[in-house]
């Protein structure tokens, strides 16, 4: 999040698109209630009815990856209707003229053509969230997992930026991240490209800092994507896997595909608190210290770093993820001999001096600070771009609407998209075994607008064949009159009926190579 | 006040002491022994409040023979008693160490600043249910009207089930709220209004009005006043007025003919229509 919860409570205006936010984030809708109770106005972009849709001053359901449309058509009116901010475009921004020619031709007409929101409620949508600033927007996976995730995020970028609302409270550009650290793993180099505080590996000092302090060459070409491992593990060039905190077999797009790569695995490990469908397969399984059961620190998504602290010994043969790590690192020849948690933070901040450096255990204290914290006298920052952008001037991109990789056709003529249910963590490795939970959603099912039910023939909790280009599954129907007939949802957090069968793993962003959860074509029969 | 509590562990009056201890600014539930008794230094009061006559509740369940000291309000000693009643605790079980309390038209001796309510924003205002406003006043509104607003209410309900979770007067083995027959499952909201009223009528002649419900909603629903209602019913219906005393049984109340000399609840229904 470029700002902070806090933050939100004083918007003019929230904008929620492709979040379902009282089910996937119920603590941001709070805030998203205060903030409305108090007389914000609130705009929902959603392809399905959700909770949050009711309450809205502006509620629309566009088709499932239009978003770079929908967003090109509220543009397109607040630059016809001279509600841009002008000043803040001429002083903060650059390649504004580009994005202006692109727009153009995103009429509301022409946006209502693909998807299929009225223009009369595009028109209202500009309307509302130009005119009623600050305006924070929010997004979570229904905007990045497409094929045009960088597209949609940065068409979300260009409208916060042409009316002004990067750099100031209660504005932003916020993503709504799904995990309690997945910041923190980011922030910490867990990814293929970067170390710590995002320096990237190819950075000739960057690398050389880190060989130093690690003692050892360091590779300066990135690594590669979870979507770019599973093709190298089909093709061999990957022997072993080792996966921290993940349930691939369930969470990895196209089960079948999936299963052939972890097939051609030498060596499988799984480190987890729990036995999922990985460690289930793995040849070798470490056991993790849960949260209660260590020390360290979580990122969350408002950047805030704040401490954990270990409530209760680990059970049995827990550890914590570091000790694994740096048994395993000796091990291989590389000693590890930190004696805590606190220790490897003291070498993390010496090392990342923009966003973690002002950060010790002591400051962080019970409510923690947000990054950047570049000294120790710094307070930590409540919202990003105040004075300038990261990289001088906020620069605008044009970009042209596409289709999702797979459109409905004869063959498979309904519109799939996957998502989460509220009482459901992901692949419920942790949810599924708590019985309150478990009796609000004990099974999987698909979600179908009671027309197209009818059409084919079937009713409430009536099994239906799902099938797509990659496989098929059978599973119960729920009807939903929330869901656009044409439209199927299925939550992602049952291994009996693995919505992953369906979806693919070759429609990837280009650059994130996100896959596209979040539309597949199908076909839905009633099971014989 | 500490050396009270620090008395009654060491002398064996009690064997565990719930109260507030203060971990980096925050007040938080803690249960003081005597193997720690410097711990006691810092436990604190003030307006924090969490459900201590809960964990004692659940403390019993697994040492029933336990005799248990309590940092406690007003509200506090009407559960007690309802617990009593309720046959979850036994009389003479749990000591008290009474402090200043919030308002209710049920207690006195008022400082409870977390239940000073924030400014009603405007929207809710026009839309939703006030909870700073009186039941009198709310009950002025045409039915319809008050209808309207307690479903606009109702339907934020991200149903969570704080307010069950933190009600000291929750300690039913089977929960009505997640009997399927009653209300269905997986759906956000949940049905409603029936989510809410099945929850209210069970706080008929339990509700304490100690307002944890209300403070624990992450949706800002203005429970305590539905359950304010249900307390009003009982006293109009019934005569009953919960936690008053840890005598008078719900079960007993109606005396040996049910109905008699009572009102008709039609009555009480018209009245405020």
């Amino acid at each position: 999040m470029t700002n902070s919860y806090d933050d939100l409570e004083g918007a003019g205006c929230i904008f929620v698109i492709g979040s379902n936010t009282t089910a996937c984030h119920p603590l941001i809708a709070r805030r998203i209630y205060k903030a409305k109770e108090r007389g914000a106005k609130l705009i929902v972009a959603d392809p399905r009815g959700i909770q949050l849709s009711h309450m809205a001053n502006v509620s629309v359901n566009h088709r499932m990856g239009s978003d770079v449309a929908l967003l090109n058509g509220m543009m397109h009116v607040i630059c016809k209707n001279g509600w841009q901010a002008a000043d803040y475009i001429n002083s903060r921004t650059e390649n504004a003229e580009a994005l202006f020619a692109v727009l153009d031709a995103y009429t509301p007409e022409r946006v209502q053509a693909i998807t299929g929101v009225k223009a009369g409620d595009i028109e209202l949508m500009a309307e509302t969230y130009a005119q009623n600033s600050p305006a924070a927007l929010l997004y979570a996976m229904g905007i990045t997992q497409h094929t045009t995730g960088v597209d949609n995020v940065k068409s979300c970028c260009n409208l916060a930026m042409l009316c002004g609302n990067v750099g100031v409270a209660g504005g932003g550009v916020n993503p709504l991240r799904g995990q309690n650290n997945v910041q923190g793993a980011c922030d910490m180099g867990g990814l293929p490209n970067v170390f710590t505080g995002y320096q990237p590996v190819s950075d000739a000092d960057a690398n050389a800092k880190f060989s130093e302090a690690w003692g050892r060459p360091l590779p300066d070409k990135p690594g590669l994507t979870i979507s770019d491992m599973v093709p190298a593990m089909l093709d061999g060039k990957i022997k072993a896997l080792y996966v921290i905190g993940e349930n691939p077999k369930l969470s990895d797009p196209d089960w079948n595909h999936f299963n052939h790569a972890l097939n051609n695995l030498e060596l499988l490990v799984a480190q987890d608190l729990f036995l999922s469908e990985t460690a289930q397969v793995a040849d070798v399984v470490f056991p993790a210290a849960s949260v209660a059961e260590k020390n360290g620190t979580f990122t969350n998504s408002e950047r805030r770093c704040a401490r954990i602290n270990k409530a209760i010994e680990p059970v049995g043969n827990a550890l914590a993820d570091w000790r694994i790590i740096s048994r395993l690192a000796t091990a291989m020849d590389y000693p590890m001999n930190y004696g805590s948690a606190g220790e490897i933070f003291e070498e993390m901040r010496a090392l990342t001096p923009k966003s973690y450096a002002g950060m010790t255990y002591e400051r962080l204290g019970i409510n923690g600070l947000q990054w950047p914290c570049p000294d120790t006298e710094h307070p930590g920052t409540p919202y990003l771009h105040s004075e300038q952008f990261a990289r001088g001037k906020g620069k605008f991109h044009a970009i042209e609407y596409q289709d999702p990789a797979e459109m409905p056709d004869a063959d498979y003529p309904y519109f799939l998209t996957t998502g989460r249910v509220f009482a459901h963590y992901h692949t419920g490795t942790m949810t599924r075994v708590s019985k309150h939970l478990d009796h609000e959603a004990p099974f999987g099912y698909v979600d179908i607008n009671p027309l197209d039910a009818r059409n084919i023939k079937v009713g409430e909790g009536d099994p239906v064949v799902l099938s797509s280009r990659r496989g098929e599954m059978e599973v119960a129907v729920r009807l939903n009159e929330k869901l656009p007939p044409g439209s199927l949802f299925l939550p992602i957090h049952f291994g009996e009926s693995a919505a992953n069968l369906l979806t693919s793993s070759e429609a990837l962003d280009p650059l994130a190579k996100i896959p596209e959860f979040k539309v597949s074509a199908v076909q839905v029969c009633r099971a014989s | 006040m500490q050396d009270t509590v620090k008395t009654w562990l060491t002398e064996g009056t009690v064997d565990i002491f719930l109260g507030y201890k203060m971990v980096e600014g925050h007040p938080i539930p803690h249960g003081f022994s005597r193997n720690c008794l410097d711990e006691i230094d810092e436990m604190v009061t003030g307006p924090a409040r969490y459900s201590l006559e809960k964990f004692a509740t659940q403390l019993l369940q697994i040492h029933p023979e336990a005799k248990i000291g309590i940092l406690a309000r007003d509200c506090t000693q009407r559960a007690l008693n309802v617990l009593t009643i309720w046959q979850q605790i036994s009389p003479g079980q749990i000591k008290t160490l009474q402090v200043n309390c919030c308002p209710s038209p049920l207690g006195s001796n008022t400082d409870c600043s977390y239940l000073q309510p924030a400014e009603t924003g405007t929207y809710k205002a026009a839309h939703g249910v006030d909870g700073s406003q009186s039941l009198q006043t709310l009950e002025q509104m045409p039915e319809e009207e008050r209808f309207d607003r307690w479903m606009y209410e109702f339907q934020k309900c991200i149903k969570c089930y704080g307010c069950r979770n933190v009600c000291p007067m929750c300690f039913c083995r089977e929960c009505s709220l997640e009997n399927k027959d009653l209300v269905g499952n997986g759906h956000l909201p949940p049905d409603i209004p029936i989510f809410h009223l099945v929850r209210a009528v069970h706080m008929a002649g339990r509700c304490i009005d100690c307002g944890l419900c209300e403070e624990a909603c992450p949706a800002e629903i203005p429970l305590r006043m539905l359950y304010r209602k249900i307390n009003d019913m009982m006293g109009t219906l019934f005569d009953y007025h919960t936690g008053s005393s840890p005598d008078q049984s719900p079960f007993s109340l109606l005396g040996d003919k049910p109905s008699s000399g009572l009102p008709p609840m039609t009555a009480e229904l018209s009245k405020n229509k």
